[in-house]
């Protein structure tokens, strides 16, 4: 499963790598990480690469979650990646905008990594 | 033919002859010229109708026409109104021993109002087998007459023993005053007759010029009356001025007759008859409205007016009769005639009863006025039936003493009274002028008022109105202000929301790191115990390094959220420094250096090129050295992000550079930073001075530095902040710090003599 995280917070990468790093040294998980959206794009774009799910942070300097979202769903017909937005806790604004913008779901920070390693692996592939 | 001749010659002889037999009444006996004798009894004339007014003197000076002449007898002679001419005969004697001088004078008709003047006479003298005549008469013009003088009598000489046959045509006009006429005849002879009638053709002259004087007077009242009503519309001026116009031309009667038209003397004749109706009515109506009758006396009023008017109309009918059946009205124009005087008696009764009534309760001011008018109204009326009984019995009341002396002074009574009521009436016009102009200043003080009135309504309407607009508009502001406050309010909660929001997002995302790396460190922990009761040491080394790089991210992430912390707390104490004079230049070059080496101590390989232009005379600026330095630090290290950012992307031949600048503007200071990096795009101008706005990625910035920034230079030094900039080419800070010169500043460095 190939998971493309967005967030500007460099030490994501980190952390994504710390918390599943049994899943990904069992293989079942490869992480890619962009620092933002402009990134993200240039990644799935650019370099031709795919991603089952994309993570992406909403606040984010340049192209934010919301505009990375729009774009993805916009412009990938086929393979198109599943969208978790991911943001502050209670900022039901966004919530709604990414709902509409048709985010397939949602996490608030702080992330629950349990939970969100079983939505990721319960969730079936799409597209 | 000499036969015929002849035959011819004897006939006219026989026919001459036959026209002076039979009824020839007695030749009248001249004894005497020194007494005056008036008529000749109607026993010594005879007269004939002249029913067509056609008959010639050769007609009714010979048979079967000369027949016709009968003595007058009052029954069957009644003067017909339809017959408008007669011829008179009768025979002078003269038995003195001397030559007769005799004026003949008029065969009178006479009436009520005219006197005798309305006919033309025609005398026919048979003297020497001849006709000798002479034409005279009041409606000859003045030149076609041969009589003598004003009274127009013809002049003859009888000589001793001479019987002179006369016969006298007489027209009269059926004028329109002429009501029951008497026929007479009347001769005027003797010597001291004629110089008796030269005297009185003197007074008619000498009356003549006052009557004119008079005339003009009233007919100036008249006119002067008339402009008056014309102004003031009220009727009582129309009144005075028709009324003193009838009075003005009733007494050029006499003047006219003998001066100014005389050569038009039907004509006048005719006039005058409509004004002498005219005459006996104006004035009542004049009276009626001058002693105000109506509102004083209505009653009396009505009586007065309706007997005035019965009397006009009467007059009227009369003449209308005269005019459309003068044959029938002769049979009843007797009655008519007396009735006609009755009226006129009682209007002039009524009117001076009229004074005597309004008298006793009219003002002091309004009697004086009346005692004025009264003679001239007394004159009209007692003149008027004076006249007419005099006209009427002439013949029997002539007599000496007061009523000649009345006669003879009439005119002159009549012009007095009449001056004295255009005096009294001017007097009387005049108050009511001055009544008038009061009653129009009170009209105009009324307005006046009413105006002011208006103006006071209107003002205090208009006060009414600025009162309900105040309170409308302080209604207004208040809602105003309080909206104000709830919106400054809600701003704040907003702003203190978005800053909640903002601080719960910038302390979060450190916080979630601390949180989940030392989560993941318990992990590895434990991981290690497992691995390092195994004793695999390798694996244990590996989880160690993970560790103590987890550790790190730990507490850099804890500094983090200690910074931002640290600088909220900045922000609150923000107006708590001391200000001291401090040297700008010094501060801006300092900071600039240290900013440079910052960045370069991060990056080697960068280098920008760095400028300051600094204003020598900068006066030292106070202000709180600490948190100012802060902010210019902070402009720097943005300036110097955002060139190191451009030289990223990578642009050719891209030199970055950033500058400070100093300068004094008036009263201010300035300092300027700029850089030509990556500028700021218009979309987020409005935003740049919002805490926690930031372009910088996740822990880069924590986007406190311009909103602290502001808040230091506008709240703490009262400055000024803006900034100057293009997307993609260059941003420039700019302050204005206000220079404050301090006393004490001057007391370090006094300047000793």
């Amino acid at each position: 499963m190939k998971i493309l995280v967005v967030d500007d917070e460099r030490d994501i990468q980190a952390l994504f790598e710390q918390r599943f790093r049994r899943e990904i040294r069992e293989g079942e998980m490869l992480f890619s990480f962009a620092f933002s959206g402009e990134e993200a794009l240039q990644y799935l774009v650019g370099l031709r690469q795919e991603a089952d799910y994309v993570l992406s942070d909403i606040n984010m300097p340049g192209m934010n979650g919301l505009q990375l979202l729009k774009h993805l769903k916009d412009h990938f017909r086929q393979s198109k990646p599943a969208v978790v937005m991911i943001t502050a806790y209670g900022d039901n604004e966004n919530y709604n905008q990414a709902m509409k913008l048709g985010a397939d779901d949602f996490f608030t920070k702080p992330l629950n990594f349990g939970e969100l390693k079983d939505k990721l692996k319960i969730q079936p592939l799409e597209g | 033919m000499k036969h015929v001749f002849t035959i011819f010659s004897f006939l006219c002889l026989f026919l001459k002859n036959g026209n002076c037999q039979g009824n020839f009444p007695p030749a009248y006996i001249i004894n005497t010229d020194t007494a005056v004798v008036d008529t000749i009894p109607p026993a010594y004339w005879t007269l004939l109708a002249d029913q067509e007014g056609r008959l010639t003197i050769d007609q009714v000076s010979h048979s079967p026409v000369g027949n016709q002449f009968h003595h007058y007898s009052n029954s069957s002679d009644r003067y017909d109104y339809a017959i408008r001419t007669y011829w008179f005969c009768f025979r002078l004697k003269n038995a003195m021993s001397h030559g007769a001088e005799i004026g003949f004078g008029v065969a009178e008709v006479e009436n009520y109002y005219s006197g005798s003047y309305l006919d033309k006479s025609i005398f026919y003298f048979r003297r020497d087998g001849k006709w000798e005549t002479a034409e005279t008469g009041y409606l000859y013009p003045w030149k076609r007459t041969n009589g003598l003088g004003l009274n127009h009598y013809i002049f003859m000489v009888i000589q001793p023993g001479e019987e002179l046959l006369v016969y006298n045509r007489r027209s009269a006009l059926t004028s329109f005053s002429s009501i029951q006429p008497k026929l007479y005849v009347h001769l005027n002879f003797t010597r001291n007759t004629l110089k008796n009638e030269y005297i009185s053709d003197e007074r008619l002259y000498s009356n003549a010029v006052h009557n004119s004087v008079l005339f003009g007077i009233l007919f100036f009242a008249c006119l002067f009356s008339l402009l008056f009503y014309f102004i003031v519309k009220e009727r009582l001026y129309l009144y005075f001025s028709l009324y003193v116009l009838c009075l003005g031309i009733g007494r050029m009667h006499d003047a006219s007759y003998f001066v100014f038209l005389r050569e038009h003397r039907e004509w006048w004749a005719n006039l005058f008859g409509v004004i002498w109706i005219l005459n006996a009515f104006l004035p009542v109506v004049f009276l009626r409205s001058l002693l105000k009758l109506k509102s004083l006396l209505p009653r009396w009023d009505k009586i007065l007016n309706l007997v005035n008017i019965s009397n006009l109309v009467y007059s009227l009918v009369g003449i209308l009769m005269i005019l459309v059946i003068p044959h029938l009205f002769s049979s009843f124009a007797y009655g008519w005639g007396l009735l006609d005087s009755v009226l006129n008696r009682l209007v002039i009764l009524l009117v001076i009863l009229s004074f005597i009534l309004v008298f006793r309760t009219a003002k002091s001011q309004d009697k004086i006025i009346e005692l004025v008018i009264f003679p001239a109204f007394f004159v009209w009326g007692v003149g008027h039936s004076i006249s007419i009984m005099y006209k009427e019995y002439r013949f029997i009341t002539i007599s000496k003493g007061f009523t000649l002396w009345v006669n003879d002074w009439w005119y002159y009574i009549e012009t007095f009274t009449l001056a004295l009521l255009v005096l009294g009436y001017s007097w009387e016009l005049l108050l009511r002028f001055r009544t008038l102009q009061n009653e129009l200043a009170n009209q105009a003080i009324d307005k006046e008022k009413e105006k002011r009135q208006l103006i006071q309504q209107k003002r205090l309407e208009l006060e009414r109105t600025v009162e309900e607009r105040t309170a409308d508009l302080k209604q207004s502001l208040e809602r105003l202000q309080s909206t104000q406050h709830q919106l400054v309010q809600s701003e704040k909660m907003a702003s203190l929301g978005e800053m909640t929001a903002g601080i719960a997002h910038e302390i979060q995302n450190p916080l979630n790191f601390v949180n989940n790396f030392s989560d993941i460190n318990k992990e590895l922990i434990e991981e290690l115990e497992n691995e390092l009761q195994q004793d695999h040491f390798s694996e244990a080394r590996s989880l160690l390094r993970n560790i103590v790089q987890n550790e790190e991210k730990i507490a850099f992430h804890g500094k983090r959220a200690d910074a931002i912390v640290k600088s909220m707390l900045m922000h609150s104490r923000a107006t708590k420094g001391t200000k001291e004079p401090t040297n700008i230049n010094a501060r801006v070059d300092e900071y600039l250096r240290l900013s440079y080496h910052g960045f370069r101590a991060k990056d080697k390989f960068f280098h920008a090129k760095t400028e300051s232009h600094l204003d020598p005379d900068l006066p030292l600026v106070n202000m709180v050295a600490q948190d100012m330095g802060r902010v210019i630090l902070n402009l720097l290290t943005n300036a110097f992000y955002s060139v190191i950012s451009k030289a990223r992307l990578g642009v050719n031949g891209y030199q970055p550079a950033v500058a400070v600048f100093t300068k004094t503007e008036g009263k201010m200071a300035e300092i300027r930073i700029r850089d030509n990096g990556l500028g700021i795009s218009p979309q987020i101008m409005d935003k740049i001075f919002n805490p926690f706005f930031t372009t910088k990625p996740g822990g880069e910035g924590t986007g406190l530095g311009l909103s602290l920034s502001y808040e230091i230079i506008t709240k703490e030094h009262g400055g000024e902040i803006t900034v100057n900039t293009k997307e993609g080419e260059f941003a420039e800070f700019i302050i204005r710090l206000p220079i404050v010169t301090y006393e004490p500043i001057v007391e370090q460095k006094p300047h000793l003599p």
